[in-house]
């Protein structure tokens, strides 16, 4: 075989060799590198995240205990009593009587919401007033759809239908 | 080197044996015997052992009589141990009578000095050696080594002092001329009528002679090899024949002191010529700029795969140890998390409610109202709204629209009129009806660029 034959065989070998090593060992290596290298990024990101998550420990501790003692203050009879009750005494001083169409309930999270259709008439005066007194009870309660309805010149009529939602925290045996 | 030894010299009439055992400066010797066979075969060895009481032998050295081997002295050039393996081949197929294949030789090194080096020879015909090796195996004997007898007769005078070695056994004598702990002449003598002193006195006299005229040096001591009465017999009728000292040697007496030798030489670790393990040619390896070049290969290659795992264990024990570290935050930390997720979800209903005033107060500031009433307004509490309303003109709506869009609660929903409708026969004057829904949905509109 002449000189440039066998260089040529030579770097053809050696192509292969390096090839088949890329393949066999380098591969392999390089896989599992990265492999490792994935896994240790989630790692981290999930580290970082779950310090994120704990560094306002206290604070979210407290914020919870200050919620769940205001979810387990007494309301007798029950939930959905003590808020037709509330809703009574605000429509009292707003000056409306509120018309209870239904109710209904569902579970959200580790919460009951309990949501109360209403239809009642007013003025604009007292829708003002009425959102206002929704707007700075101190209960769990929540105006989740208004419609208003007014006619022409008489704008002191006006048909109001309020959806209006609270919630209890759910018994642990019925999460 | 075993406890204990068993040694055979096997002729053709008579087989000796000797059991020694080794005792650190020394050697003892157990049992001992002499026994004439009728032919060399496995019955005959196997009784004749039995006779001479070493029958519980698995394993021996077997002598060979001199007088069926053949000795020479080399001198070759100085050389490596390779070089005198090739060179001893080459004169043995010179000195010997036999072509080289029917002989088993060995040779040990006697001397060396002034770029030589003295090398003597031992060889023993196939067909002598392989059917005594055969007869003892087929006996139940293993055979671990085969010498010369001489080689067991040298090695009782290990001293170096010149002397003639004499053993008369079997029927023959061995007469060796010594010196320096190598054989420097050697020779057999058929003995007939049986150890006569005249007889061997004649041998060891005409051995001296020849000796004397080879070399031109006279040798005074006369060596007997035995002890007991028989050899004392010997002695003296030597002593009184060739007007010389002659002393004896042992152990063993007469039939197997040489056979005991060899049992000595080997106890001593002597360098013995064997026939069964001769020297070789070692294959030296040498290691040659391609061997460097393969094994700095191989070792850079294997320090690339150890850096690998390395790295890789490095990297392994790391992650193990985040895990370790992610596992131990993640209970408390999902904890936290639901618990904030909780507080936020009941905030909705407390704290952080839709500020419905806002809403409406927004609405208000964006009504003309002495050109623009709305009939009907629904607000839903993720932001949608559906307001429904008369214009005095279509510009109205359009002011309307506007003002909604610039007011801070329905900035960021998507405004849109629909069912717009021309009334010229409204009374009042509100000609336009017009629907607007605002939704957070389609909020995201980005223009074009």
């Amino acid at each position: 075989m002449e000189r440039r034959s066998r260089i040529l065989a030579g770097l053809v070998v050696g192509a292969a060799v390096l090839l088949l090593a890329d393949k066999v060992f380098l591969g392999p290596y390089l896989e599992k590198w990265r492999d490792l290298s994935a896994r240790a990024e989630k790692a981290d990101q999930e580290i970082q995240k779950y310090r994120t998550i704990l560094a306002r420990e206290a604070a979210v501790r407290d914020g919870w205990a200050k919620v769940k003692g205001l979810l387990e203050k007494p309301r007798v009879p029950d939930v959905q009593t003590h808020f037709v009750a509330h809703l009574g005494e605000i429509a009292n001083a707003v000056g409306v009587n509120f018309d209870i169409k239904g109710v209904r309930e569902q579970v959200q999270g580790d919460f009951k919401e309990y949501s109360f259709e209403t239809q009642f008439k007013l003025k604009w005066e007292q829708l003002g007033e009425l959102l206002v007194a929704l707007h700075n009870s101190r209960e769990f309660l929540k105006p989740a759809r208004i419609a208003v309805g007014s006619q022409y010149e008489k704008e002191d009529r006006l048909d109001v239908d309020l959806k209006i939602s609270t919630i209890e925290i759910l018994p642990v045996k019925a999460r | 080197m075993a406890s204990t030894l068993t040694a055979v010299e096997l002729g053709s009439r008579v087989l000796a044996a000797v059991t020694a055992r080794g005792n650190g400066s020394g050697m003892e010797l157990l049992r001992s015997g002499s026994v004439p066979i009728e032919a060399v075969d496995p019955p005959n060895i196997r009784r004749a052992l039995e006779r001479c009481g070493v029958a519980e032998a698995r394993a021996v050295v077997l002598l060979v009589p001199r007088g069926q081997a053949f000795l020479r002295d080399l001198e070759l050039p100085e050389g490596t141990p390779e070089e005198l393996v090739r060179m001893v081949r080459f004169q043995v197929e010179r000195e010997l009578p036999l072509p080289l294949e029917q002989v088993r030789y060995s040779f040990i090194e006697t001397g060396r000095g002034g770029g030589k080096v003295r090398i003597q020879v031992s060889a023993v015909p196939r067909d002598v050696l392989e059917p005594a090796l055969a007869a003892l195996e087929g006996a139940g004997v293993k055979v671990s080594g085969a010498y010369v007898s001489s080689y067991g007769l040298l090695c009782l005078w290990p001293d170096g002092e010149p002397a003639v070695l004499v053993e008369v056994a079997a029927g023959e004598a061995e007469i060796l001329v010594v010196e320096k702990g190598r054989v420097e002449f050697s020779r057999t003598a058929p003995l007939p009528e049986g150890p006569v002193p005249e007889r061997v006195a004649d041998e060891v006299d005409r051995t001296l002679l020849a000796f004397k005229a080879r070399s031109g040096r006279e040798v005074l001591k006369v060596v007997l090899a035995g002890e007991g009465d028989r050899a004392a017999a010997l002695a003296r009728g030597l002593r009184e024949r060739l007007a010389r000292e002659v002393v004896q040697v042992g152990p063993g007496d007469l039939d197997t002191a040489g056979t005991a030798g060899i049992c000595a030489g080997l106890f001593l670790c002597r360098t013995l010529p064997d026939l069964l393990h001769p020297p070789g040619v070692s294959k030296r390896f040498r290691i040659t700029p391609a061997h460097r070049i393969a094994a700095g290969t191989a070792a850079g290659l294997l320090a690339v795969v150890l850096a690998f795992h390395l790295a890789l264990s490095a990297k392994a024990g790391a992650l193990e140890r985040r895990q370790r570290e992610r596992d131990a935050l993640r209970p408390r930390a999902e904890e936290i998390a639901l618990m904030s997720q909780r507080t936020t979800l009941a905030h909705q209903w407390y704290r952080d409610r839709k500020d419905w005033l806002r809403v409406f107060d927004a609405l208000a500031r964006s009504i003309q109202r002495d050109k623009l009433w709305l009939s009907s307004a629904s607000f839903e509490e993720n932001g949608a709204c559906r307001l429904v309303g008369k214009a005095k003109d279509e510009r109205y709506v359009n002011d309307f629209i506007t003002a909604l869009k610039a007011a801070e609660p329905f900035r960021e929903l998507a405004l849109k009129i629909e069912n717009r409708k021309h009334n010229a026969k409204d009374a009042l004057g509100y000609t336009e009806d017009f629907t607007v829904t605002a939704s957070p949905a389609a909020a995201p509109v980005r223009r074009k660029k």
